[in-house]
C-alpha cells in the first residue's frame, strides 16, 4: 500500500496527470452514454414502430463515435506521454542520488545492481504507469458516471451495477494481497535466474578448468525451468483477479439482461429503455475487464518499485544546498584530523580509530602500514567520500561540512592506485581536470608526468579513443596519465596512492620523479608503498590496525626503534641501501 | 527472424493449438453473451411466456460464466507455452556460449551477454503472447463472424469483414510503418545508456574529484532525452491506434445497423435479431482490439531475436572431440608461438620454451608483459596465431579439450568464486568429495576457520570473503583437484608478506614432485626455481637461475630492486 502511495505520489507530481486523465474520461463517459442512447433509440423505433431513423439521428450517432475515438486518442496520448516524463525524472533523480552517495557504492562496489535498477527496474514501471494507472483512473470515472446515470433512468439496474462494483473491488483486493507476495517471489526468482546466469558466464573459465561446464549447463536449464514453474504458479493466482473481474462483469451483464427481460415481459419497462441499459451495462464493465488484464503488469511494476524505493531510501534525499557562505576558501590548506574514526557497515571492527594528525601546506605526509591497516580509509575520509563517524576533519581550522563537499572537491586532486578513464579521447580525459586548458598546457602537463611520449605514439595521438576504462593502456601508462590529470588540475591539496611493484622499472622511474615534482607547494598525502617515498616525506604516519602506531620523520622513527625500525631491519634496509 | 521464432512453436504444437482454441472460445463466448442478451431483451419486449425464453436465458447464463472460465485457462495455457519456449531458447543460447571459444566470449562485455540471455529473451515473450497467438485468433474469429453474418446477408458480412480487415491488418501495418526504425533505435539507445552508466558509475570517484558531476548529469539527461523522444513518439502512435480502434469497431456496428435497417423493414431479417446482430458485431472486435498496439513493438522483438540468433548462428566452435591423452609424464613445449587479441596489438611473439616434467619453472615479468596470455594459450582457451604448443610430441589441438584440461590445476590472481555456498564452490573441483576432504584442503590453505562454515554463502563474486581470503579459498579449491601440472598465476597478488610466505610454503610442500609453473611479478622464492623465464612486452628476454638473471638481465635485476623497496609487509 505504501509503495502504491509513493508511486501515485510520483504520478500526481507530474503537472496535470490526474486532472487531464480524469477530465477526458468524464467527457468520454458522456459520449458513450449519448452513443448508446442514440443506438438503442434507433433499434427500438425500428423494432417496435418499423420506423426508419432520420439521417440526422444517424449522423449524430456517427459523430458520437468519432468524437469518442478522438477523445480516447487524446487521453491515451497524454497518459503515455506523462509516463515517459515520470520515468525519465525517476532515472535522473536516481543518477544524481547515486553520484551524491559515492561512499555507499564505491565501498560495496555493487555496480551491477545499480545499473540494473536504473535501467531495467525503471522500465518495469512502464506498464504500471502506461496501462495500469490510466485504466485505474478510467475505471474510477466511467463506471461511476454510468451508475449515476442508470440510477436516474432505472434504479433497479442501477442498483445491480452499484452493488457489483464494490464486490469486484473487494475480491481484487483479496486476491491482490495474496498475489503480491507471490509476485515478489517471482521477481526474486527472476533476479536469481539473472544472477545465476551472470555468475556462470563470468566463471565459465573456472568451470572449464575444473571440467564442470557440462554439469553447469544442465543447472542453467534446470534453473530456467524452475523460473517457469514459479512464474506459472504466480500466474495461476494472479490471473484469478482477472478471472474474478471477468466473471463479475459477465455475470452482471447476464443479471441485468435477465432482470430487464423479466420486467419487459411484465410490461414494467419500455424496450428502448431496456436496450439502452443493456448497452450501458456492457460499457460499464469494459474498464474492469481492461483493468483485469493490466492488473498483473501493475503488480510487476510494484515489485520492481519496491527494489527501486529501497535504493532511493538508502541513498537518502539529495543534499540540500547550504545558503551559508562556504567556509572552504581557495589557497593554502591546512588539514587536521581530530579523533576521526570510521567503521564500515557490517564490519565488527572499526577500520580507523581516533586518528589525530596534522597535514601542513607545502609538506608531504606519507602513510605507511600493512594492507588492511586503514590507509585507504584515511584517504577516503580526507577526500570527503567517507564521513567520519566520530571526530572531525578540520580544514584551515574549520570543520569540513557535508554541504561544503563539492567546494572541497574543487581543491583536491587525487591519483588513485587504479585510476578510471572514461569513454572518450585521451584529450577529453585530460581536459576533465581543466575544461579551459589549451593544448599547450595539456601537453606540458603530460610531459611533466612522463605521459606525452607514449600518448604521441598512440595511433591518433591525443585524439585516440579510450574505451572500457582504457583497457588498451598498461598500468604504468595509466598511472602517468592520472598524474598528468593531477598536474592539470593544479589544486592546493594532493592525495596520491602510490603504485606498488606492479610496474616495469621504466614507468616506476617516470612516476616517482613526476610525483615528487607534483607535490611541490601543495598539502600532500601519499599512501606510501615504497621506501624511497617514505624516506622523503616530512612526516610519516605508521598505521597499524586502524591506529597511528608511530609518526615522525624517517630518521626520527629509526631512532625510536619501534615497529618501523623493526620492519626495515627485517628487510635489511635501515640505511636505505639496497641489497 | 520472425519465421525462426515461429518455427520454435513446432515442438509445442499441442499447447499452441490449445491456446488458440481457448482464445477463440473466449471471444465467441463474449459474442454469445452480448448477442443472446440483446436477443433476450428484444424477445421479452414481445411479452411472450417466460417458458418460451428458457433457452435464451440459459444461453445468457452459460456464456456469462464460460467466458470468464475459458479466458482464465486460455491465459494459463498460452503463458505456459511461452515460458516453455523461452526455456528452450535460453538452453539453446547457453549451450552455444558454452561451446564458443573463450576468446569470443572475452571479446564481449558480460553485461551485454547477460542482457541477451535475460532481457532479450524476456522481450520475445510479448512476441508470442501479444502478436502471434492474437493474430491467429483474430483471423479465426473474423472468418467465423463473417460466415455467420453471411447467413443473414452478404452485404452485412462484407461490411463487417471490411472493418475487421482494417482493424486487424491495416492498423497493425500502419503501426509497423509508423514505428519503423524506432525499435532498432530504442535497443541501441538503451545499450548506449547502459555503457554510459557502467563507465560513469565505475569511475564515480574520479568523476567527482574532476568536477564532472554537473556535466555528466547533463550528458545523462541528453541520452535520456533521446530515449524519451522515441518513447513519446511511440506514445503518440499508441494513442492514435487506440482511438482508431474505438472508431473502427463502433463504425462497423454503425454500418451493419445502417445496412440492416432496410432489410428489417423489408422483412428479410427478423426485427428480433437486430439488437443481437449489432451487439454481436461489436463484440467480435475484441479479437482485433490489441493487435495494432502490439505490432508497434514488432521491430523490437525482431531486433531481440536477431541479437539472440547472432549467438546461436556463430560458427567456429571449440573442438570438442579429439584423441585421448597419452599416459605417463610428458614435456610441454612452446614452439615459435605468437598471439594477438586485436589485429594491431601483439600480445606475445616468438615464444619458445619447454616445461620439463617434475620441475619448477617461473615466468616473471612486469604486469601487461604477456604472462597470463601464455597460461591461456597453454590451457587452450586461446589458440596461437602462429606456432604451436606440444604435449609430448603431439600438438595440444589434437586432444579432447576437457580431457586435456584435466591435466592442469590452476590458481590465478582473480580466481572466480561463485555466488553459492562454500561447499558448492569447493565441490566444483571434485563433485564426489566428502566434507572431511573439503576441510582438509581448507586447512592446508590456512582457512581452517571456514571448516565449520561450509554452508556460508560466498556472495556476489565471492565478495563476502576478503581479497586475501578469496585467494586462499581458490587455492583450497584447486588443491582438491589432483592434477600432474600445477599452474600458479600470481597466487599471492593480494596478500601481505606474512600470508604470502605461508601460502608459498603450502604450495611447495603440497606440490611434491609435480610439475610447477609459477607466473609472477613478485620475485619471491625465485632461488628455489629450477628455471626462470623473463618476459617483457610479449617477448622472452632471458632465462636462467635467479642469481644468473640478477647478474645479466637488467629488467629482472630492476624488478628485484624495486620490489625490495616495497614496504607493504610492515
Amino acid at each position: 500500500m505504501n509503495i502504491h502511495r509513493r508511486l501515485l505520489g510520483l504520478a500526481s507530481s507530474v503537472h496535470g496527470f490526474f486532472p487531464v486523465t480524469a477530465l477526458t474520461s468524464l467527457v468520454i463517459a458522456g459520449t458513450v452514454i449519448a452513443q448508446m442512447y442514440l443506438l438503442s433509440t434507433i433499434i427500438a423505433r425500428l423494432f417496435i414502430l418499423s420506423a426508419t431513423p432520420s439521417p440526422l439521428i444517424l449522423m449524430l450517432l456517427a459523430a458520437s463515435i468519432i468524437v469518442r475515438g478522438l477523445l480516447v486518442w487524446i487521453r491515451e496520448r497524454h497518459a503515455q506521454q506523462q509516463t515517459v516524463n515520470i520515468k525519465s525524472s525517476i532515472r535522473r533523480d536516481l543518477y544524481t542520488r547515486i553520484l551524491k552517495s559515492v561512499p555507499l557504492f564505491s565501498v560495496t562496489g555493487r555496480h551491477g545492481e545499480l545499473i540494473a535498477s536504473i535501467t531495467d527496474g525503471v522500465d518495469k514501471l512502464d506498464d504500471y504507469f502506461t496501462r495500469y494507472i490510466p485504466s485505474l483512473v478510467h475505471t474510477a470515472i466511467l463506471p461511476s458516471a454510468i451508475i449515476i446515470f442508470t440510477l436516474g433512468l432505472d434504479w433497479i439496474s442501477g442498483l445491480i451495477l452499484m452493488l457489483t462494483a464494490p464486490l469486484i473491488i473487494f475480491f481484487m483486493w483479496l486476491i491482490g494481497t495474496y498475489a503480491k507476495k507471490l509476485t515478489q517471489k517471482q521477481w526474486s526468482a527472476l533476479s536469481t535466474l539473472s544472477s545465476h546466469f551472470l555468475d556462470v558466464l563470468l566463471g565459465l573459465k573456472t568451470l572449464k578448468i575444473f571440467g564442470a561446464n557440462k554439469k553447469e549447463a544442465a543447472g542453467v536449464i534446470e534453473n530456467s525451468d524452475r523460473f517457469r514453474q514459479v512464474t506459472m504458479s504466480v500466474l495461476k493466482v494472479a490471473f484469478l483477479s482477472a478471472f474474478v473481474l471477468e466473471l463479475a462483469a459477465s455475470i452482471s451483464i447476464a443479471m441485468v439482461a435477465l432482470q430487464v427481460g423479466i420486467r419487459l415481459i411484465e410490461g414494467m419497462i419500455s424496450y428502448g429503455h431496456g436496450l439502452f441499459i443493456l448497452f450501458l451495462a456492457a460499457e460499464f464493465y469494459m474498464p474492469f475487464r481492461v483493468l483485469g488484464q493490466h492488473h498483473h503488469a501493475g503488480m510487476e511494476g510494484i515489485a520492481a518499485a519496491t527494489a527501486l524505493f529501497d535504493l532511493k531510501d538508502r541513498t537518502g534525499s539529495p543534499r540540500a544546498i547550504s545558503r551559508q557562505p562556504s567556509s572552504i576558501q581557495p589557497g593554502r590548506q591546512q588539514i587536521e584530523f581530530r579523533g576521526a574514526g570510521y567503521t564500515y557497515p557490517g564490519s565488527p571492527e572499526p577500520a580507523l580509530k581516533e586518528i589525530n594528525c596534522l597535514l601542513r601546506p607545502d609538506t608531504i605526509t606519507a602513510v605507511a602500514g600493512p594492507s588492511g591497516s586503514g590507509k585507504t580509509t584515511l584517504a577516503l575520509i580526507l577526500l570527503g567520500f567517507l564521513k567520519p563517524e566520530i571526530g572531525q576533519v578540520m580544514v584551515n581550522g574549520k570543520p569540513l561540512e557535508p554541504a561544503d563537499i563539492e567546494k572541497w572537491w574543487e581543491l583536491v586532486a587525487y591519483v588513485p592506485q587504479h585510476p578510471h578513464f572514461f569513454n572518450g579521447t585521451v584529450l577529453d580525459n585530460l581536459l576533465m581536470a581543466d575544461n579551459r586548458a589549451e593544448m599547450k598546457k595539456v601537453a606540458s602537463a603530460a610531459k611533466r608526468a612522463g605521459a606525452h611520449h607514449f600518448i604521441e605514439q598512440l595511433p591518433e595521438g591525443y585524439d585516440t579513443i579510450l574505451s572500457d576504462n582504457a583497457a588498451r593502456l598498461s598500468s604504468g601508462e595509466r598511472q602517468r596519465l592520472a598524474v598528468a590529470r593531477a598536474f592539470l588540475k593544479d589544486s592546493p591539496v594532493l592525495v596520491m596512492d602510490e603504485p606498488t611493484s606492479n610496474l616495469d622499472p621504466e614507468s616506476e622511474q617516470y612516476i616517482s620523479s613526476a610525483m615528487e615534482e607534483l607535490a611541490e607547494g601543495r598539502t600532500t598525502l601519499i599512501i606510501a608503498h615504497r621506501l624511497n617515498t617514505v624516506r622523503r616525506a616530512a612526516n610519516i604516519l605508521v598505521l597499524d590496525r586502524g591506529r597511528i602506531a608511530e609518526s615522525g620523520s624517517h630518521n626520527k622513527l629509526l631512532d625510536k626503534k619501534g615497529i618501523y625500525h623493526g620492519f626495515l631491519e627485517r628487510l635489511g634496509l635501515q640505511n636505505g641501501t639496497l641489497p | 527472424m520472425k519465421g525462426r521464432l515461429i518455427s520454435l512453436l513446432r515442438k509445442q504444437r499441442l499447447r499452441f493449438a490449445g491456446g488458440l482454441l481457448l482464445g477463440a472460445a473466449t471471444i465467441i463466448a463474449g459474442i454469445g453473451l452480448m448477442s443472446s442478451s440483446g436477443y433476450l431483451i428484444t424477445r421479452a419486449a414481445e411479452r411472450p411466456m417466460i417458458v418460451d425464453l428458457f433457452m435464451v436465458t440459459a444461453a445468457v447464463r452459460f456464456f456469462g460464466i464460460s467466458r470468464a472460465v475459458v479466458r482464465y485457462f486460455e491465459r494459463l495455457v498460452s503463458h505456459d507455452l511461452v515460458f516453455r519456449i523461452l526455456v528452450t531458447v535460453r538452453a539453446m543460447v547457453y549451450r552455444k556460449l558454452d561451446a564458443a571459444p573463450l576468446k569470443w566470449i572475452m571479446g564481449r562485455r558480460p553485461g551485454d551477454l547477460l542482457a541477451r540471455l535475460v532481457t532479450d529473451i524476456e522481450t520475445l515473450q510479448s512476441f508470442y503472447l501479444r502478436i502471434i497467438s492474437p493474430s491467429v485468433v483474430a483471423a479465426v474469429i473474423s472468418i467465423i463472424t463473417c460466415s455467420a453474418l453471411f447467413f443473414f446477408d452478404a452485404a452485412l458480412a462484407g461490411a463487417t469483414l471490411f472493418f475487421l480487415l482494417i482493424s486487424g491488418l491495416v492498423a497493425p501495418w500502419l503501426a509497423v510503418n509508423l514505428a519503423r526504425g524506432r525499435g532498432k533505435k530504442d535497443i541501441i539507445t538503451r545499450a548506449e545508456i547502459k555503457v554510459f552508466l557502467v563507465d560513469r558509475i565505475q569511475g564515480m570517484q574520479d568523476l567527482l574529484l574532476l568536477g564532472q558531476k554537473k556535466r555528466s548529469e547533463k550528458e545523462f539527461a541528453s541520452m535520456q532525452n533521446k530515449l524519451d523522444d522515441l518513447q513519446s513518439a511511440n506514445a503518440g502512435t499508441t494513442g492514435l491506434l487506440e482511438g482508431l480502434n474505438i472508431i473502427f469497431s463502433n463504425m462497423a456496428m454503425f454500418t451493419s445497423l445502417v445496412i440492416a435497417i432496410p432489410l428489417v423493414i423489408s422483412g428479410e431479417i427478423e426485427g428480433v435479431m437486430l439488437a443481437a446482430l449489432t451487439l454481436g458485431v461489436l463484440s467480435s472486435f475484441e479479437s482485433v482490439q490489441y493487435l495494432a498496439a502490439a505490432y508497434l513493438h514488432l521491430e523490437t522483438s525482431g531486433e531481440a531475436a536477431g541479437r539472440l540468433f547472432s549467438i546461436t548462428d556463430r560458427d567456429g566452435e571449440e573442438v570438442t572431440s579429439g584423441s585421448d591423452i597419452p599416459e605417463g609424464p610428458r614435456n610441454i613445449c612452446f614452439r615459435n608461438v605468437a598471439f594477438s587479441y586485436l589485429e594491431e596489438h601483439i600480445a606475445v611473439e616468438d615464444i619458445n620454451f619447454s616445461l620439463e616434467m617434475c620441475s619448477a619453472t617461473a615466468i616473471a615479468g612486469p604486469s601487461g608483459s604477456g604472462k597470463s596470455t601464455l597460461v591461456n594459450l597453454l590451457l587452450r582457451f586461446w589458440e596461437p596465431d602462429k606456432g604451436c604448443i606440444l604435449f609430448g610430441d603431439k600438438d595440444i589441438r589434437m586432444f579432447d579439450p576437457d580431457l586435456y584440461r584435466s591435466l592442469f590445476m590452476v590458481v590465478s590472481q582473480d580466481e572466480f568464486i561463485f555466488n553459492r555456498s562454500l561447499r558448492e564452490n569447493l565441490l566444483i573441483a571434485k563433485p564426489d568429495a566428502d566434507d572431511d576432504e573439503l576441510v582438509q584442503c581448507l586447512e592446508k590453505a590456512g582457512l581452517g576457520s571456514f571448516a565449520a562454515n561450509l554452508d556460508m554463502q560466498a556472495g556476489d563474486r565471492g565478495m563476502r570473503l576478503s581479497g586475501g581470503e578469496r585467494q586462499l579459498f581458490a587455492l583450497a579449491r584447486a588443491l582438491l583437484k589432483d592434477s600432474p601440472v600445477w599452474i600458479m598465476d600470481e597466487p599471492t597478488a593480494h596478500m601481505d608478506a606474512n600470508t604470502e610466505r605461508r601460502v608459498l610454503d603450502t604450495i611447495w610442500s603440497a606440490a611434491g614432485n609435480r610439475t610447477l609453473l609459477l607466473i609472477t611479478h613478485r620475485l619471491v622464492d625465485m632461488d628455489r626455481m629450477d628455471r626462470i623465464i623473463v618476459i617483457d612486452k610479449g617477448r622472452i628476454t632471458g632465462s636462467g637461475t635467479h642469481s644468473g638473471l640478477l647478474r645479466n638481465n637488467p629488467l629482472y635485476a630492476g624488478m628485484f630492486r624495486l620490489q625490495s623497496q616495497v614496504i607493504e609487509g610492515l
